[in-house]
């Protein structure tokens, strides 16, 4: 049974070398940010590994973060990942549909029990009970919560899976809630982008298969390893930064020189992603190189966070509508308390009596 | 709430609130420091127009420092201008600072590099930590000095600190030390009309007076 | 450390200055001290090129620096690893790609050999049984090689 062979030897039937695979191996340990030196601890470990079974389930997405895989597929690592897969439900790449495409997802669920890497891309609608977004009549909400309690590993990929992303942007009319909020009790390895990076995510399996466990995670869930450093950090026009040189607008001097975008709203100094040292299109380029500021799109709630195009540092909020009154309530409490003193001075003027020295008699004052 | 809930949180209504306590504060207490007047003085003025002396006494005492002050305290004395220039530069010559000010006033300006700004917030870090340093040693001003004192150049301290420690990312992730920062300086906003930081808003004043007042009564100014 | 020009290497050719930016000029002084480690205790090192955040043009720099030596082999293995030595002896610019010719990970490596130019022990033992069987087939004779696997 090809299912029961162990990677190597399938790799083999595939007619990959085992130098090939020592140098994928080298490829993921760089990945991975591993040193050098664990690349044949990670080869052991993959040589070993079974073939696991994946249920990709998709809710309320666009389908990027599907797509940004799937172009990625010139034979590299994210495919040799992908092939020694067994990606049993996914519907949009699934050839079967309807009634017995669900029942692949159960017949799966039901062989590889508690073995099965859950694969959730896009938001899941709690509003209404859920009835804003279902599959073959079963509400997102409900085929969740089958389908992650036999999961080994669950992996929200996407900004809207591992924090709500654009469906969860206000108002909201949908009740949009990131799959950590109804499996609260879950670890969730959450692999935000808006799409993510397709290495991010294969590297996150790729983790998982190698260790038997989810890779180190942040206070958001994101794998410290991909997630660990903010883009600013890692960007290479940071020297423009703090040389002070900046792009002021998209056709001037400093734009075409390639200087920093942070006056034209990029969020790098707050997003933590790899796109400054990963890049997108097999290595191309990322955002900021192709001169447009970052978005911000692997933080939680970046849809909300004021506009793409403002500093930083602009507040998110209209100040001025709410400072400005706060300057005449001032004004005019002040100016109460004031014409109150004065009152209370004519007051006590006015009550003054004269008094001389010969009036008062010893003893009193 | 995570560390972007509160990010958002400080940067939009934690900053109207401690925006519009400010505002109101000071409002408040100028308007009615103003509207309270001064008592007439009677006494026959030696100068005829007095108010000159007011005017060139906000520039002596703001700009060239005194003779007759430094003499006596003169690290103390320099300690006190190096932080004031130090926060002035930090404060609105720092591109983020400058940038969040266009975006609430219009108002924009060229600022420094942020090298530049790191080595002056060094600094201004350092004679702060002095001036607490002459606050703690020295008999008398220990002496004088009541919560209100160490509690405005604390709230002054710590923005400057976690500011430094978010640029270097310092004992922590940058987003967590940038909701610090920006916690601490509202706080700053909230306090200043009720503590000695009013300063900043009266000091124009007093300096004023006193230069009239000398002035008036044919005190060299 | 020892800074590049203490490393007693014939031909080694130094840019103009304007040309070493802070970033190669730290990764040469790494590159120093991994191969001081090599020397004196054996240690081989390897620098990860990927996540440094290079400006452009600061790997070329790099590489014209360290220039080319005299081994340069070419493995092909699902697309091309170039192991290259540099003009300093221990130090290799290993390269891997992808068959589309895109780089999937780039080493500097410190160390008398790079491991992926070996033969891995268990392709050797197959390779001998390989070879004896098919050399049995050959003269019909039997031959004592064990079992593949």
């Amino acid at each position: 049974m090809a299912d029961e062979a162990d990677l190597l030897e399938r790799l083999r039937q595939q007619g990959i070398s085992r130098r090939s695979f020592l140098k994928y191996c080298a490829g993921l340990a760089s990945l991975l940010a591993l040193p050098p030196a664990m690349a044949p601890r990670i080869a052991e470990a993959l040589e070993r590994a079974r073939r696991p079974a994946v249920i990709w389930l998709s809710f309320q997405e666009c389908t990027a973060c599907t797509e940004s895989l799937t172009r990625s597929f010139s034979p590299t690592l994210e495919n040799l990942i992908f092939n020694v897969l067994s990606l049993d439900y996914h519907h949009t790449l699934q050839a079967a549909a309807g009634r017995h495409a669900e029942d692949a997802r159960r017949q799966s669920m039901e062989a590889n029990r508690g073995k099965y890497i859950l694969v959730v891309e896009g938001s899941i609608p709690v509003a209404e009970g859920g009835v804003y977004s279902t599959i073959a009549g079963i509400s997102n909400l409900d085929m969740l919560r089958e389908t992650a309690a036999g999961a080994a590993a669950i992996v929200s990929v996407g900004t809207c899976a591992a924090y709500g992303g654009l469906p969860h942007a206000r108002p909201n009319p949908t009740g949009a809630v990131p799959v950590s909020e109804i499996l609260a009790d879950r670890t969730i390895v959450n692999v935000p982008g808006c799409p993510p990076i397709p290495v991010v995510i294969s590297g996150v399996i790729a983790h998982v298969l190698t260790f038997g466990r989810v890779p180190e995670l942040d206070d958001l869930g994101r794998p410290t390893v991909f997630y660990g450093q903010t883009i600013h950090d890692r960007c290479y026009r940071r020297p423009f930064y703090d040389r002070n040189l900046f792009a002021e607008q998209f056709d001037d001097e400093g734009a075409r020189n390639g200087w920093c975008l942070y006056k034209l709203g990029c969020k790098g100094p707050t997003t933590r992603n790899a796109c400054a040292t990963e890049k997108w299109n097999q290595g191309t380029s990322f955002p900021i190189q192709s001169g447009h500021p970052c978005l911000g799109c692997s933080e939680p709630d970046f849809w909300d966070a004021g506009s793409f195009y403002q500093a930083l540092t602009a507040p998110p909020v209209d100040v001025a509508k709410w400072v400005v009154p706060a300057i005449g309530v001032g004004v005019a409490a002040g100016a109460a308390a004031g014409l109150a003193n004065r009152l209370r001075k004519a007051r006590a003027e006015r009550r003054r009596q004269p008094l001389a020295a010969d009036d008062v008699k010893g003893g009193e004052g | 709430m995570n560390t972007m809930e509160m990010l958002a949180w400080v940067r939009g209504p934690g900053l109207v609130l401690s925006l519009s306590i400010l505002v109101i504060g000071v409002g408040v207490r100028l308007v009615e420091m103003l509207l309270l007047g001064r008592k007439p003085d009677l006494s026959e003025p030696r100068v005829a127009h007095s108010g000159g002396y007011g005017w060139r006494t906000i520039l002596t005492r703001s700009v060239l420092p005194s003779s007759a002050c430094v003499r006596y305290r003169r690290i103390e004395f320099l300690t006190g201008y190096v932080f004031h220039l130090g926060l002035f530069l930090v404060v609105f010559f720092f591109v983020p600072h400058i940038l969040l000010i266009e975006a609430v006033t219009g108002l924009s300006w060229p600022g420094l590099a942020a090298g530049l700004v790191d080595g002056v917030t060094l600094i201004t870090l350092a004679a702060l930590l002095l001036a607490f340093w002459f606050r703690l040693t020295d008999p008398v001003r220990r002496f004088l000095s009541r919560f209100n004192d160490w509690y405005a150049l604390a709230i002054t301290f710590l923005p400057v600190l976690t500011g430094y420690l978010a640029y270097h990312r310092l004992l922590g992730e940058y987003n967590t030390l940038l909701v610090l920062h920006i916690l601490s300086v509202e706080v700053l906003l909230a306090s200043l009309p009720f503590t000695r930081l009013m300063h900043g808003f009266t000091l124009w004043f007093s300096r004023w007076y006193t230069g009239q007042m000398a002035g008036r009564r044919g005190v060299k100014v | 450390m020892s800074s590049l020009q203490d490393i007693a290497v014939p031909g080694i050719t130094v840019p103009p200055s304007d040309g070493l930016s802070g970033n190669v000029l730290a990764l040469l002084h790494e590159i120093a001290s991994l191969l001081t480690a090599l020397a004196e205790e054996g240690a081989p090192g390897s620098i990860d090129l990927r996540g440094l955040p290079l400006l452009p043009g600061e790997r070329e720099v790099l590489k014209t620096v360290l220039g080319d030596g005299e081994v340069v082999a070419v493995i092909d293995a699902l697309g091309e690893t170039r192991v290259t030595e540099t003009r300093l002896a221990g130090v290799w610019w290993v390269r891997h790609a992808d068959p589309a010719g895109e780089t999937i990970a780039e080493f500097i490596e410190v160390t008398p050999c790079p491991a992926i130019l070996k033969s891995d022990p268990r392709d050797m033992r197959e390779a001998g049984v390989a070879l004896r069987e098919q050399l049995a087939e050959w003269t019909g004779g039997a031959t004592g090689g064990d079992d593949g696997r």
